[in-house]
């Protein structure tokens, strides 16, 4: 999911940077746009009568910030970017090793500012779903 | 039919709609809740203890937290017969319950706004036993306003705390928690019937 993202916003032009939490860290004080994305994770395993599917799941949630006061449009027109990702990741054919990634039903975008901060946010989350293929 | 048989079938069929169609929705709700406030943030308890239930029939069913400091007090509301459960509802084609936070400042808690977030004067430490047991710090403080799962990225001589993960509400959603609680409650409901 991270691949696919970062791939997708550094061939826009501009390249777009884009953060994911724990890895790389948003300079202090920027007021350009950037991408925040966030990867959790929730029931790890199933088992089953014989053994334990290895059924990640979890929710991923991407935060697209752009400078305030400048309409909305910028930011949808970023928040589409990671939307078309999401749906690529879905029409991707499942193979017979490696891990298979399907995200569920996209939330958002929902925006928002706030007063003190130089960026207009705009958010969408989805639950994943990546299985261990063997 | 004996009468008795009757009288019996009747009183089964009573419980078996109730617990179908409204007790076990209700009962997911209410372990949706527990679990919430497990997962979510305790500074002072306060959003802990403002989850509500709001039932498909209003005020039957419906319960909602005291809003108040403390460690987190779960909610129930007490079971309803099948009577109860008018004509109306079991003829929907769905039941619904709305679990949701009544507190102001639910939008910064559950991660979805970003906010100044400011340690209260005199209080270094969670007041929650399970807000200490939670309790992470940050390299140096905050980025002023972030979001509340932020932690560091600001002030090196600063102080920056959380006291559950960053979109802890997301993952309990999307990640498979809520499907759980739902699926172990209606397991044990539907037991209980047999």
């Amino acid at each position: 999911m991270e691949n696919p993202l970062l791939t997708a916003f550094n061939n826009l032009s501009p390249a777009v940077p884009v953060y994911f939490d724990n890895i790389t860290a948003v300079p202090p004080n920027t007021t350009t746009e950037y991408v925040r994305v966030n990867i959790t994770f929730g029931i790890t395993n199933e088992p089953t009568l014989t053994s334990s599917v290895d059924n990640a799941r979890g929710a991923l949630v991407i935060r697209v910030f752009t400078e305030k006061g400048r309409g909305p449009a910028r930011n949808q027109e970023l928040v589409t970017t990671a939307v078309n990702v999401l749906e690529t990741l879905n029409d991707t054919a499942k193979t017979t090793t490696g891990v298979f990634v399907k995200v569920g039903e996209i939330n958002g975008p929902s925006f928002s500012a706030t007063e003190d901060s130089p960026h207009f946010v705009g958010r969408i989350d989805t639950g994943y779903v990546a299985t261990v293929l063997t | 039919m004996a009468k008795n048989g009757l009288f019996k079938l009747l009183k089964e069929l009573d419980r078996v709609a109730a617990t179908t169609v409204f007790n076990g929705p209700k009962a997911a709700a209410e372990r949706t809740v527990r679990e919430l406030q497990q997962e979510g943030p305790s500074w002072s308890g306060k959003f802990s203890n403002s989850w509500q239930i709001e039932s498909p029939l209003g005020g039957v069913g419906s319960s909602k937290g005291d809003g108040n400091v403390g460690e987190p007090r779960p909610i129930f509301t007490p079971a309803v017969t099948g009577k109860q459960v008018t004509k109306s509802l079991l003829t929907k084609d769905k039941v619904v319950f709305t679990v949701s936070n009544f507190s102001a400042y639910a939008a910064e808690a559950t991660d979805l706004v970003e906010s100044a977030f400011i340690r209260p004067i005199g209080e270094p430490f969670p007041q929650t036993q399970l807000g200490r047991r939670k309790f992470r710090e940050g390299d140096g403080g905050r980025q002023q306003p972030s979001y509340r799962g932020y932690v560091g990225g600001g002030n090196p001589d600063s102080e920056s705390s959380a006291t559950a993960d960053l979109d802890w509400f997301a993952s309990y959603v999307e990640g498979g928690r809520l499907d759980r609680a739902v699926r172990i409650e209606m397991d044990d409901l539907f037991k209980e019937l047999q």
